[in-house]
Formats: C-alpha cells, structure tokens, sequence
C-alpha cells in the first residue's frame, strides 16, 4: 500500500511521477500529470482573483486538479449538487466565478499555462469548501467546511477501511460534486495513493464491467443497490469486489439482501450527512438489526430523543454539541435509528407534521412510497402530496380516475388530521425523481407542480430510450393568447418539453447547439393526450423526439447539445 | 338557478386552485366542507372574498348564519340570488 499523505501536503510532498492516480478508458493517469494540471487551474484561478469558485465536472479526475489547484491558489470551493439552470442561477450570486461543465453563458474557467512548482503545504484551518443540502424548507442550505473537517474525515476513514481495500481501484455510481463521493472517491483516494476511476457508474451493467477489470472497492448509494437487476453476471465478478459502501440515506433491507445475495457481501453502511459529516458505520453481514458503530474520535448522545454529535468533523466551538434530526436509542455498543424526527411545519397557524401525514399516507395501503411538501399556492401555504402507488393504488387510479385515489387517500387522513392539513394537490408516479445520491429533493418534487411542467407519466426508460405519455391539458399557461378564440400549443413549448424532460431522463451536456430535420406535422389542440418518444445517441450529442396521438404524428425532429468536455 | 349554480361551481374551483376536479364533479347539494370537497376554514375565507368580488355580497356578522350559506353550492346559490346588487 502506498503511503498516506494529508492532503495538506499532498502537493508539497508529492508521489512519484508515474504513481497512478486515475484510471480513464485509455490506462493509468499519473501523478505527474496530476500537477501539471493542477498548476494550470491554480494559474487560471489566481488570474482571475476570485477567492469563491464554483466547480461542476464529469470528469473526477479532473476534478481533482481544479479542486487541488483552486486550493492552492488560496480559493474557496463552492460544490453544487447538479448544474441545473435555476441551481447555477442561484450560485450566481454567491460566487465570483465558475469552473468546468458549465454553460458558456457562466464563462466557466480553463486551465491556462503558469509555474508549475512552488507548492507549500496549506493550511488546515483554510475555509476551503461549500457544499449543499436539500434543507427540508426547499431552499438548499449552503454548509461551509475548513480544510482540517475533510482531512480528518479522510483519516477517519483510512483508520477503519483502509486494509479492506488493499490494492483495490475505486469505482463510483456516487457522484464526487456530493461530500459522501467527494470524501470517498477522491479526497481518500489521493490520500491513500489509490488509483479512482475518473468516470461513474451509471448502470448496474457499468458495474459488471468496472469489476470484470480488477480488484476495486465500489461507492454506491441505495439508489443504486436496490436496483441491481438478478440476471447480470455477478457471480463472476464478485471476487473483485473488496469492499462496497453505502451511505446517502437509509439501506432497505431488500437492498441489503440483494447485496448479500448477488454481490456476496453486505455493503459498510456509512450514516452522516452533509452537516455533521460521518458518525457511524455497520457492517450487518448476519443480523439485519445491527446497531451503528460510532466512528473513532466521534462522541454521540441525545436531546429530546434526537441524536447529538460531537466530532472533529464539525467546526463547532468548543465543548459544543450539534443536534440532528434523528432520533434514536443508545445502546452499549453505538445506537439504534428510530426514524427521523417530525418534521413540523405551521399551515395557517396550526402545527402540522409531515412525517405523520408520509405515515398515514401509507398505512392505508394504496402508496408504495410518499412525500408530503409544503408549496406556495397563491398567498397561502398547501400541502402537496408526490406518491408511487401501489398495485391497488395504481387498480384505483385506472377505474376511478386520478380523483378516486385523491379521494381515497385524504378519508385516511380524516380521522388523525384537521382539513387545514389535507394536502391538495396529487402526483402520482413509476418511481420517484432521485439524484445520483439517490436522494429526492425537494426542489425535483416542487418541480412536478410547475403548471409549466405537463402532466406526464413514463412509459418506458433505458438508457438511451424513453416513452412518456403528456398531457396538453387546457389549463396549460402556454395556450393563453396563442391564438386568441383558437388555442394551440407553440411549436417552441413542444420542443421545449423534449428538452425538459430529456434533461430529467438523460444526462445531457450544458448547452444547446441548434435543432434539425424539425417538422411540425399537425397542430395540437388543449387536451389532447400526447406520447412523447425521446431517443439520445450520446456520441452524436442528439436528442430525437416524436410527438404523437391518436391522430398521428404532431411533431418531429432533433435537438442538438454540446458543452466543455472536461 | 341552475346557471348561477355552474358559475358558483366554477368561482370553488378557480379561487381554491382546485385540481382534478370540474365542475361537473361537484354536486350542488352536497357540503362543501369536511366530509364534501374537504374545505376548511380559511377557504371559506377566500371563497367569501370571490363572491363580494364577483357579486357585491357581503356575509352577516353571524357565523350560524354563514356556516348555513357555505353549507352547500345550491344553498350558496341561494344566498346570493338573495342578495345579489347586480
């Protein structure tokens, strides 16, 4: 094993030239050329001065040079979760400049030539790091992070993982723009001198491959493990497999047995969150009930039931304790979860929780999955409800109609809640939105009740294909005033719904180029019922879509998209 | 009546941002709230806000009298051709 280098040092230290750090298609990527470009970027930060960058890449291996370059060059690196339009907006004003994929409107930095020695070891109390979480208010909350909470995060880690490891690579489905990815596909890796592949695992087929190539330890989130499909080929490359983890939210126990079945292991479960960094771990290879180890140097105890941390992870004074919203069960050898705290929010005065409403919601049987949302509606605060039906949910929805199971689904609540606190309004879906985290923010949820957004339900999805059904309801804002007396949908709303929802299907590059072979066949009228046909050739950067309907193809055509590809 | 029912029906869903409902879905004699349409309080609020808007009528100071005209569309309906200004 190579040896262990703070990432204070890393750079002053250095590994030898050839030490591989990456792994892309084409082999190894050394250390050597990990300073080059890290020089690079920390010449185009100090040109440009400013002390907050944003940084967005696919590539993790680039990534890793900007963000050593930006430190280097005394910068404060802000970590979007995603590089949607409204979150880039957003950041906009907190932040002096951008770096990596990003649309040109943003005028993200590149590398540019500089000197390329003259590293000194950074400080540890250095403010060097802004990542975000999807606060439980909708508005992501912004958690700053001095250099110091990352490298002890990392030596925690490497304290309880390291010899698991071994030689291993690291693959990722997680991607490194979260802390859980960045602290264990990157920052750990740089610091333990083991080489990380520089591109994510999408698929489970991904994985397959990753692991037909060698030994590796996999990051992954239950989004992903709770979605490993039986048929694939694991048998033959589990034996590659060292060490998976889990963390980014709660592993389900069908989730744990997948593992333990196809993967031949169970995963190190990871708990923490963005705001009080790792906490605990476990390993339930036997006992489904396992309780949380606390990692070393960590202290837990309780307030109100809530878990309370105390860590050199936290940058808090003192002798302080940070409250989560946890709640658990101390036991002599760590703790137990309970569930999380009540989320409580005031609708017109009166106490609500959410938590309660998910509970009721689903003890009735008719929802796999629900999330209940405040949203602005008018000048008053509603409750809105994005559910996953159950097979009955789904048997009510087709006989009775979309309003059956509103119906339905607000009698449960009659008897435990007072009408203020009956949700009004109902999106019903496959699956619910998650990020690569495998988390469903409340930003994705809201978005579902744009009157913008049509009504949509997927069809069928794989990688490169999808099928939707979209509603052209009346209500639609895009009718008004086009025309007056005789409303049709705008040619641009068409394509711009294929953009939209080829943005949450696929991962599409930041900028669009031009349309072609565009061809509007015949009109659409409010209300009509449409099917949305999305295919993407990722290596053309095409997106082709076709509208149609009972009454034949409305549209057709291809949406262009390109972007830095760093 | 049965006209000015329909507008009623109409003013419930557009001033409560009602979905998946129309007003077809309503019947005029059922009670609006709770157990009806599930409305609450501050609806009744807003709704007698859509009506002195678009009718000029003015609720009494009696709330035994009003939980009477809420009751349902058609007691709404009545109340209003009552007391309508236009």
């Amino acid at each position: 094993m190579a040896e262990l280098i703070g990432l204070e040092q890393l750079m002053s230290r250095g590994r030898l030239p050839g030490h591989p750090v990456a792994l892309r298609e084409g082999g190894a990527v050394g250390f050597a050329t990990l300073v080059a470009r890290a020089a690079g970027w920390r010449a185009a930060f100090e040109r440009h001065g400013g002390r907050r960058q944003a940084l967005y890449f696919d590539d993790t291996f680039e990534f890793s040079a900007a963000l050593l370059g930006a430190w280097h060059a005394g910068v404060c690196v802000y970590l979007p979760a995603d590089a949607q339009p409204a979150t880039l907006a957003r950041l906009r004003d907190e932040v002096d400049g951008f770096a990596g994929k990003i649309p040109a409107e943003y005028a993200p930095l590149s590398p540019s030539e500089g000197r390329e020695g003259g590293w000194t070891p950074l400080s540890p109390e250095a403010r060097a790091l802004v990542v975000y979480t999807s606060g439980s208010s909708g508005e992501p909350t912004a958690i700053p992070k001095r250099l110091r909470q990352l490298t002890h995060e990392v030596a925690t880690l490497a304290a309880l993982f390291e010899e698991r490891l071994g030689e291993a690579r690291v693959v990722s489905t997680v991607s490194h723009q979260h802390i859980y990815g960045l602290l264990f596909r990157v920052l750990w890796p740089l610091t333990a001198g083991r080489p990380f592949a520089a591109h994510g695992l999408t698929y489970p087929e991904d994985i397959v491959a990753a692991l037909r190539q060698g030994p590796a330890g996999l990051i992954a989130s239950p989004a992903h493990l709770k979605r490993l499909p039986d048929m694939l080929d694991w048998a033959q490359v589990r034996g590659n497999l060292r060490t998976l983890f889990s963390s980014g939210g709660p592993l389900p126990l069908e989730a744990l047995q997948a593992c333990r079945a196809l993967l031949g292991q169970a995963p190190v479960e990871v708990y923490g969150s963005s705001e009080t960094g790792g906490i605990a771990w476990r390993q339930r290879t036997g006992d489904d009930a396992l309780a949380w180890r606390v990692m070393p140097g960590v202290e837990v105890g309780t307030r109100e039931e809530m878990l309370t941390v105390r860590s050199p992870h936290l940058d808090l004074p003192e002798g302080d304790w940070l409250r989560t919203e946890d709640r658990v069960r101390l036991l002599p050898e760590g703790f137990e979860l309970l569930g999380r705290g009540d989320r409580l929010l005031k609708l017109e005065e009166k106490r609500v929780s959410l938590s309660a409403l998910e509970r009721t919601l689903l003890e009735g049987g008719l929802l796999r999955e629900a999330r209940v949302l405040p949203l602005e509606d008018g000048h008053r605060l509603t409750l809105a409800v994005v559910a996953v039906p159950s097979e009955a949910g789904w048997k009510l929805h087709g006989e009775g109609g979309k309003r059956a199971l509103n119906q339905a689904l607000r009698q449960q609540l009659t008897s435990r809640f007072e009408p203020s606190a009956f949700p009004r309004r109902f999106r019903y879906l496959e699956a619910m939105p998650v990020n690569s985290q495998g988390k469903s923010t409340e930003a994705a949820l809201a978005a579902l009740f744009d009157p913008r957004r049509p009504r949509a339900r997927v069809l069928e999805q794989s990688a490169d294909r999808a099928l939707l059904i979209l509603e052209a309801s009346a209500d639609s804002p895009y009718f008004e005033g086009h025309f007056p007396g005789t409303p049709i949908l705008p040619g641009v709303t068409q394509v711009h719904w294929a953009i939209h929802f080829g943005r949450e299907l696929f991962t599409l590059p930041p900028d669009f180029l031009r349309l072609a072979a565009l061809k509007f066949q015949r009109v659409i009228q409010p209300g009509t019922s449409l099917t949305l046909e999305l295919t993407w050739k990722k290596e053309r950067g095409s997106l082709e879509f076709k509208l149609t309907s009972d009454a034949g193809v409305h549209a057709s055509g291809r949406i262009l998209f390109g972007g830095v590809n760093v | 009546m049965l006209q000015l029912e329909q507008e009623i029906k109409k003013l419930v869903i557009e001033t409560l941002h009602l979905e998946d409902i129309t007003p077809d879905d309503i019947d005029p004699a059922a009670p609006l709230f709770v157990e009806g349409l599930g409305l609450d309080s501050i609806d009744a609020l807003e709704l007698g806000l859509a009506l002195q808007k678009s009718y000029g009528v003015s609720l009494a100071n009696d709330s035994k009298e009003n939980r009477r005209h809420f009751a349902s569309v058609r007691a709404l309906a009545d109340f209003v051709s009552a007391h309508r200004k236009a």
